[in-house]
Parts: C-alpha cells; sequence; structure tokens
C-alpha cells in the first residue's frame, strides 16, 4: 500500500509541473482534504449507526444459531483453527450484507472481523490464510442486485436500466471465483 | 423491492432482540461508541486514499494514457474504481452524460462500477484494524480479480449491445 500511495503521489506532482500548471497540485489537495472530511461525514454517520445495530443482533442467542448456518455455507473456504466462533459470527454477517448490498453494514462487520481473526492468528506480523480469504472476499463485489447502479442508470433515462443485472452477477461471481483461486495459489506457493 | 431491504432488515434485528429481553437501548449505545472508535481509526486511511484520488481527477493525467485503443473515458474508470467510489461514480456520470447509459461506453461503465469494489481502499481501511503491514498478496489478488471482470464486462457489453 506504502509504495503505491507514494508512486500515485510522486507521478501525479512530476506530471502536473511538466504538462499543466503546478497550482494544480496545491488546489487539489485543499479541495480532495475538504472532500475527504466530507465523505468521513457521511461514512462514519452510517458505520456508527450500523456498529450500533449489530452490536444489539452479536448479542442474541438467534444470531450465533443464524450464524453457524450461513457460515457453514462457506466454511470450506477458511481454515478451521483459524476462525474462532466470535469470528464465524461477523464473517457471515459481512456476506450476508454484502449480498444484500448494504454497504456499510458490510464494512463494520469486515472490520470487527478481520480484527477478531487477528487474535487468533499465531504470527501477529503476517496474515494468516483465513484473513486473505476474508479480505479477498470483500474486495470482490457480491452484491445480488446492483440496486444504486440500477437507480443511477434510470436517472440518465436508459431505455432498460435492468439490463445489467445477470451480466453483473455472472461477472461478479467469475470475478470473485478467480480471485479466490488466485490467494489460495499465491498461499500455497508462499509457503 | 429493494427500498424495503433495510427497514426490514433492522426492524427483524429489534423483534429478535425484543423477545430474547435484551436490554436494546444500552446495546446499541455500547455498539456506537465502539463504532466512533473505528471512525477514529479508519479516518486517516480514508484521508490518504481520498488525497490521491483527488489528485489523479484533477491533474487530468489518466486522460493522456491510451491503452488498447480503448476510448479516452473508460481507462480513468478503470483505474480510479479500486481507489474511491465516489471519485468513480463521477466519472460514470460523465459517460453517461457524455455517450448516454445504453451505448458501448454506458453499458460498460455501469458493469464495472456494479460488479467491482473498491479493492484498494477496501484493503487498506481492513488493514487499519490489524497492525500487518505486508498486504500484497490481498492487493494482487484483489487487482486479479478486478482485471478479470473488466475483460470479462468488454465480451459481455460487445455480447449484449
Amino acid at each position: 500500500m506504502s509504495i503505491i500511495w507514494s508512486l500515485l503521489l510522486v507521478i501525479c506532482i512530476i506530471f502536473s509541473c511538466i504538462s499543466s500548471d503546478p497550482s494544480v497540485v496545491i488546489d487539489s489537495i485543499t479541495s480532495s482534504s475538504k472532500n475527504a472530511i466530507e465523505n468521513v461525514l457521511v461514512i462514519a454517520s452510517m458505520l456508527i449507526f450500523w456498529s450500533g445495530i449489530f452490536n444489539i443482533l452479536s448479542n442474541t442467542s438467534t444470531l450465533s444459531k443464524l450464524s453457524k448456518k450461513i457460515y457453514n455455507i462457506f466454511s470450506f473456504l477458511f481454515k478451521k483453527d483459524e476462525v474462532s466462533e466470535k469470528s464465524k459470527e461477523y464473517i457471515s454477517l459481512n456476506i450476508a450484507s454484502n449480498i444484500l448490498g448494504v454497504g456499510n453494514a458490510a464494512t463494520i462487520n469486515s472490520l470487527n472481523g478481520i480484527e477478531e481473526m487477528q487474535k487468533t492468528n499465531k504470527h501477529k506480523e503476517k496474515l494468516n490464510k483465513s484473513m486473505a480469504v476474508f479480505i479477498a472476499l470483500n474486495t470482490a463485489s457480491m452484491q445480488i442486485i446492483p440496486t444504486s447502479m440500477i437507480s443511477l442508470r434510470a436517472l440518465y433515462n436508459s431505455q432498460n436500466p435492468e439490463k445489467i443485472i445477470i451480466p453483473v452477477i455472472v461477472i461478479s461471481f467469475v470475478s470473485l471465483v478467480v480471485s479466490l483461486i488466485s490467494v489460495n495459489l499465491l498461499w500455497r506457493k508462499n509457503e | 423491492m429493494s427500498s424495503y431491504i433495510i427497514p426490514v432488515f433492522i426492524l427483524i434485528i429489534v423483534v429478535i432482540a425484543l423477545f430474547e429481553k435484551k436490554n436494546i437501548y444500552s446495546l446499541f449505545i455500547e455498539g456506537v461508541k465502539t463504532g466512533l472508535k473505528t471512525v477514529y481509526n479508519i479516518f486517516p486511511y480514508i484521508f490518504a486514499i481520498t488525497i490521491i484520488a483527488g489528485l489523479i481527477n484533477d491533474t487530468g493525467i489518466l486522460n493522456n494514457i491510451k491503452l488498447f485503443n480503448i476510448q479516452g473515458d473508460i481507462l480513468p474508470l478503470m483505474l480510479m474504481k479500486p481507489l474511491s467510489g465516489g471519485a468513480s461514480t463521477a466519472l460514470v456520470v460523465d459517460i453517461f452524460n457524455k455517450y448516454g447509459p445504453d451505448s458501448f461506453n454506458g453499458i460498460f461503465a455501469s458493469l464495472i462500477m456494479a460488479s467491482t469494489e473498491t479493492t484498494l481502499y477496501v484493503i487498506s481501511i481492513m488493514s487499519s484494524k490489524i497492525k500487518i503491514k505486508d498486504m500484497k498478496l490481498p492487493i494482487i489478488c484483489g487487482l486479479i480479480g478486478d482485471i478479470t471482470a473488466i475483460i470479462l464486462a468488454i465480451i459481455i457489453t460487445k455480447i449484449i449491445i
């Protein structure tokens, strides 16, 4: 992450110094800093709300029963000794909210889940395989019906806003499978 | 239909907790507290990513790269989507305005937006919770997934248009 970030920063600054007006850089940083604060306020408000709601849910016994069922479907992806009971709950909540397309709920559960998995991680300075799989699940899109994209298309007078549903399901599924396979392959190579 | 998902979801949670006679209010407050801490911890990461996404957009650097004959507006979107949802939505709106949502570019942009995630953003906020620096493997695998999605999206757009 550090390499990507600094590389992009260097490229952008050099590029604007050569080709356009260097003052773009500071203008851009000023306005994006403002944007960042606004973004965080928007994200934060919903994240905090869902954090509260899920804290209610995670204290119920219904959840632990339900999450076992959901987790069992996906359990083949994870290693048994790397996932505690508590992390199973977060993993299944994360998957469920990703599929339903409730982004902020998915985010809070991904953060709680990875934190919980770190607790049972034997080498604290390295990811274990289950954590890598969990991150891969979150970097791929699992939303079944792309509601926000459909409404954006409708807003711009598309003849058929729903046309994208089936292609999106196919593409998301294939790319999810491909990234999970690559986690497995690269993991074996590392070991 | 989809507008029911969230309200019903919240309703179910509260009803379950009522049945189990939990102290809903204090559990909610407790969750809000941890939520606040989470926001505090991920803020620097969101800030760093937004600055970079802004710089890429404002310096117009992506408009000068041409690859595989892809029309100029699509490439910035492909490179921006892993970084920022907000900035890439803005790019999609530009594409819709220019070409319309049912054009090749419009459909392709819709597919990319809806079937990939903000990979680098997700990895950076998830890594904020665990103090692990080496994120090479998830970044590579996430981007492999994104590239797969882009290739498939090109093929499918050509078929359905």
